[in-house]
């Protein structure tokens, strides 16, 4: 299984370490990616939060308001293998995952390993390759591995895919499937940067790009360290509970279509415990939970067409259900009997 | 908070209670008024009772923090549940929603204390229907009062005020009681004042300037000039008081015998109709049998109504001698004392024919014709008043009486006036009577004779019925048709046709002899005389004997004169020594036909009872809705101690005490989603202004790390219970104080906590 495989892995790697050393690294790259996208700190801590979660990053947005840019600051920031596919209408599937080649000299076939085999993988307008090579990224995204000829090649350790998109209104773009949506941890709009931030753009980058003074801040064991000091944050039952309670809310509700799935739930818990972990904390609060809704289960998510309306996207009113469900779901506090 | 502004609310809060007090003291002191004019003194209480459970009612709905038109129409609520639990028992459906048989109940009060009003005299008897017109008129004026305080109205108050007040001035026609008025008036000028207070208040909260108008310091100012107009116009103005509008009414009528301005013979017929009869007054006497006793002597007819004569002045402190009485007469004379209780009347009671009064006081006169005493203006009032008469009683023998004849002395022919319009009935009967009679002595015994002789029957209801209620000719007509009516009606009928028949006549008013002393002082018989033994009989005049009273009336029990009866003459010339007959001979005395009073009053004794029982069950509804309503604050007291308690004593205190926190916010009308969490919850508390964030946080903090840390096996010390607790009680605090007091009051008095369902688990 892909969490014993890297438990294994990470625990053959760099030492363990505390809370304050993991808010000082997350400090550190926190600060490359503030410095790159100006005025952005929750979508920085979104991505942080991602990485350090394991899980996968899907940035969507306009054309033109960073998300490539967040995606290689990210990257760069951890020295780690990083490799960018830029997803156009004719990309391969093959050009993804790696493809078979006889060697005539050795009189056999080579796996030539595709852009996958990388610690991060930026996938650049996603949506803009066909459904069949989307899918190819399934495999990779969710199991950490490639299967070509009946060989299956495992992917390096750390694996996080970082996936920009345009709208799905735009020309030229595939909706991604739901199955491929569902793999991503969270996903993230960039959002247009306000005035001052924009302005400041103009002026930083006059002379060069933000993005060639991102040293790597955090090496590849180090990353993994603080992995797995963000997995031992304490869940508590009323947490697991109020996830839970969540998690079935999206399903019951009158106006989803689709509700979000188990992995979403686990996604959901993996994410709040990096979250309270960059606050210094070393236990999951509600809050954790509720601030993070929106961005993980948000994409999960498919509105009835009765909800959504010419008034509201359906963006619009996927937010506005998990803000009513986030608001009514009990938060359990539960007591000790009275002695 | 400032001292200042604490002080403010805490004026506000009692302002508020002290309008509702105040309105209650307006309208009860003016209703005390009317204690000359009804018994007793329950009738005050429980028309303060109901008015007082409508006005509370009303201040605790908008102590409760709603609109105050809700408090308003809550009085009106409690105003109709009062009412039909009261009045109407058992006629609405389960004890709230009235029926028509409801209404029924109460129109039917109404229309009897509509009766009892044109029935009783002064002072009445509250029965039930008065007590229930009183109760329910006087409650409304308070509902009508409150609902003005509210509508920042305050001075319509005054004009109920002065309604109630104008009554018993009305009614009495007496002078204004300058001490109710003086006290009306302040308590009046003090709700002025409380209500510009608190309403000043509320405005300047709102507003920088108030204006000027709507100042205490003016109100008041105002309120005491209009006082002090009051007060001076009267005394300057001679002539302009309650009596003198009672006299200009009664100009050319009859002074009165009871309340001013009042037909003695109607008031007469009211006081006979009582329900409920009181002591007039008392006397002993040395006599051996019961008293007549006469106040006044109705003696002249010429205008059609029966009325005393214009008399020219009357002897000062000095009876006039028995007019006409020869030495030869037989009498004994008689000493009584008289000490009059109830009875408001200018004329004393005295047994007729009397000869000496006296310990009656300075400035009497009497009439020296009838003899009848006048008391001097200054007292006008009997009551309270005792004195002795002497008096005799005469027992002339049927000779002197045959003697007499028709010989009439011509100072007697004013006596024989009858009013040219008299009634062809008059004197056809009187004349076909006493066709046989040759003697005015025979004519006389004729006439009465006719009247007992089973023909007429009595009743006080048949001249109201028939509408010849007094004494006036058109009424003896009809009385004489009708054959049914009162002690006026017969002796106005006799009198009239006496003098139809030439014997002078005249009408005495007083009252008919006790039937049984009450008590005896000394071996000396106690007699008790009350409100229905006021009678009136005629009295003839025969030539060397006087004035004699003859006794037409049947059917009350009263012991006839002995000459009186046709069988006198018959009897004294076997027994040739004629003996006064008592009480035993009265062959011709029907037995009381009012064999319904027991009824009557039995019937009133059922209504007053289910009346006790109205009243039981209103007081206790009253009772149990204030226990019910203590109800929930006691349950939300007794639920924060066990949270406090179980701080002190749980494995996690600061959960017992978020939720705590969680009731009291609720009960404070702050927003608890059972979705916030703790921060979001502790957000929406720091956004109050003087909310202490660091013991926010604290707690805040406390409870995170007790529900979603991993503490298993921690214990929690007992320093951090303490600071769990005193942040708890100063973040309570802070929350009370931030609040305005109508929320605290609801806070207090309705917990909403407790209304909610709760989803704590354990």
């Amino acid at each position: 299984m892909p969490d014993s495989i890297i438990q294994s892995s990470a625990r053959a790697g760099a030492p363990d370490i505390d809370l304050d050393e993991f808010a000082r690294l997350s400090g550190a790259i926190m600060a490359n990616l503030e410095a790159v996208i100006n005025g952005k700190t929750d979508v920085a801590t979104l991505s942080l939060i991602v990485l350090l979660a394991e899980g996968h990053l899907l940035v969507e947005d306009v054309p033109g308001v960073g998300k490539t840019t967040l995606a290689k600051a990210l990257a760069r920031s951890v020295s780690a293998s990083v490799s960018r596919i830029q997803f156009t209408p004719d990309l391969l599937p093959s050009d993804v995952t790696g493809v078979s080649i006889f060697n005539q000299q050795a009189n056999r076939f080579e796996f030539k390993p595709g852009a996958v085999f990388a610690n991060i993988v930026i996938a650049d307008e996603i949506n803009r390759a066909s459904p069949k090579t989307q899918s190819a990224l399934l495999e990779c995204m969710e199991e950490r591995q490639v299967s070509v000829d009946g060989v299956t090649h495992l992917l390096e350790t750390p694996f996080s895919v970082v996936a920009t998109q345009n709208p799905i209104e735009m020309e030229g773009t595939f909706a991604l499937p739901e199955a491929q949506r569902d793999r991503f941890m969270a996903r993230i709009s960039m959002g247009y940067p306000d005035a001052e931030a924009e302005l400041a753009m103009l002026h930083n980058r006059e002379l060069q790009s933000p993005l060639d003074d991102i040293q790597a801040v955090v090496d590849r064991e180090e990353l993994q360290a603080m992995t797995r000091c963000a997995r031992e944050v304490f869940v508590s039952r009323a947490v697991e509970q109020y996830v839970v309670n969540m998690a079935q809310a999206t399903r019951r509700d009158p106006e989803v279509r689709l509700g979000v799935s188990p992995r979403a739930t686990l996604h959901l818990v993996r994410a709040a415990k990096v979250a309270a972990a960059l606050e210094g904390r070393d236990f999951v609060l509600p809050d954790d939970i509720d601030a993070l809704v929106i961005p993980v289960l948000g994409h999960r998510i498919v509105p009835t067409r009765k909800s959504v309306s010419d008034h509201r996207s359906g963006v619009d009113a996927i937010e506005e259900i998990l803000t009513r469900i986030v608001q009514a779901t009990p938060v359990p506090l539960v007591a000790a009997r009275s002695l | 908070m400032t001292a200042r502004t604490r002080l403010d609310r805490r004026q506000r809060q009692r302002g508020s209670w002290l309008v509702s007090l105040t309105v209650l003291l307006t309208i009860g002191i003016p209703l005390a008024g009317l204690a000359p004019i009804i018994q007793g003194s329950d009738w005050w209480f429980a028309a303060m009772a109901m008015s007082g459970v409508c006005v509370v009612a009303s201040w605790a709905v908008r102590a409760s923090g709603v609109r105050p038109a809700f408090g308003v129409l809550a009085s009106f609520v409690v105003w109709v549940l009062a009412s039909q639990w009261i009045f109407a028992p058992g006629t609405a459906i389960a004890g709230i929603i009235p029926t028509p048989a409801t209404i029924e109940a109460l129109v039917a009060g109404f229309v009897d204390a509509g009766a009892q009003i044109q029935v009783q005299t002064i002072p009445a008897d509250p029965v039930a229907s008065l007590m229930q017109l009183i109760c329910m008129a006087c409650a409304l004026l308070a509902v009508v009062a409150d609902a003005a305080i509210v509508a920042r109205f305050p001075a319509f108050v005054g004009l109920l005020a002065l309604a109630l007040f104008a009554m018993p001035s009305a009614v009495q026609a007496r002078d204004v009681d300058v001490v109710r008025f003086v006290a009306t008036t302040a308590s009046f000028l003090l709700l002025l004042w409380i209500a510009a207070r608190v309403d000043g208040r509320t405005r300047s909260k709102n507003r920088a300037v108030s204006r000027a108008g709507r100042s205490p310091a003016t109100a008041l100012a105002l309120g005491a000039a209009a006082v002090v107009c009051a007060l001076i116009i009267p005394s300057a103005t001679p002539g302009l008081t309650a009596q003198a509008f009672a006299d200009s009414r009664n100009a050319g009528r009859l002074p009165s015998v009871y309340g001013a301005g009042i037909d003695p013979v109607i008031q007469l017929g009211r006081d006979l109709r009582r329900t409920t009869p009181i002591v007039s007054l008392r006397y002993s006497t040395t006599a051996d049998k019961p008293l007549y006793l006469k106040m006044v002597d109705l003696t002249d007819f010429s205008t059609g109504a029966w009325q005393p004569s214009e008399s020219s002045d009357g002897l000062v402190e000095q009876l006039p001698g028995p007019n006409g009485l020869a030495e030869d007469v037989k009498r004994s004379t008689a000493t009584t004392d008289v000490s009059i209780e109830g009875l408001r009347s200018e004329w004393l009671p005295m047994p007729p024919p009397a000869t000496r009064l006296s310990n009656a006081g300075q400035g009497w006169t009497a009439d020296p014709d009838t003899g009848v005493v006048t008391l001097p203006e200054a007292r006008n009032d009997s009551r309270g008043d005792d004195y002795t008469v002497d008096s005799l009683a005469l027992t002339p023998s049927a000779e002197q009486l045959a003697s007499a004849g028709t010989t009439v002395p011509p100072d007697m022919s004013p006596l024989l006036q009858l009013p040219p319009d008299l009634p062809a009935i008059v004197s056809n009967v009187a004349n076909q009577v006493a066709s046989g009679a040759t003697t005015n002595y025979d004519r006389a015994v004729a006439l009465q004779s006719y009247f007992t002789s089973g023909q007429f029957t009595y009743s006080v209801d048949t001249p109201v019925t028939e509408s010849f209620d007094g004494s006036n000719a058109e009424a003896l007509a009809a009385f004489l048709e009708v054959k049914s009516g009162y002690c006026v009606h017969f002796a106005a009928s006799m009198a009239t046709m006496a003098r139809v028949l030439g014997i002078p006549s005249r009408i005495a008013i007083g009252y008919f002899p006790s039937s049984a002393a009450s008590s005896y002082v000394d071996g000396e018989p106690q007699y008790e005389v009350l409100t229905d033994q006021l009678h009136s009989w005629p009295e003839l005049y025969f030539d060397g004997i006087g004035w004699l009273p003859f006794e037409p009336t049947p059917g009350l029990g009263i012991s006839v004169p002995a000459y009186s009866l046709p069988t006198f003459a018959e009897k004294s010339a076997e027994t040739a020594a004629p003996t006064p007959q008592t009480s035993e001979a009265a062959p011709t005395t029907a037995p009381r036909d009012k064999a319904d009073p027991a009824a009557q009053s039995s019937a009133g004794e059922a209504r007053s009872l289910a009346q006790v029982r109205g009243w039981l069950t209103f007081l206790a509804i009253v009772a149990g809705v204030c226990l019910a309503g203590l109800l929930p604050a006691s349950l939300r007291v007794w639920r924060r101690r066990r949270f406090l308690t179980s701080i002190d004593r749980s494995a996690t205190p600061a959960t017992r005490a978020w939720w705590e926190l969680h009731d009291f916010a609720r009960d404070f009308g702050i927003e608890v989603s059972r979705g916030d969490t703790p921060a979001v919850f502790a957000a929406r508390l720091l956004s109050l202004r003087r909310i202490p964030h660091a013991e926010v946080d604290l707690l805040r903090r406390s409870v995170e790390r007790e529900q979603y840390a991993d503490r298993r096996g921690a214990p929690v010390g007992g320093l951090e219970r303490a600071e769990i607790k005193s942040a708890l009680i100063a973040i309570e605090k802070a929350i009370r104080d931030e609040a305005d007091q109508s929320v605290r009051r609801r806070a207090r008095l309705l917990p909403a906590s407790l209304f909610v369902r709760s989803d704590r688990v354990s």
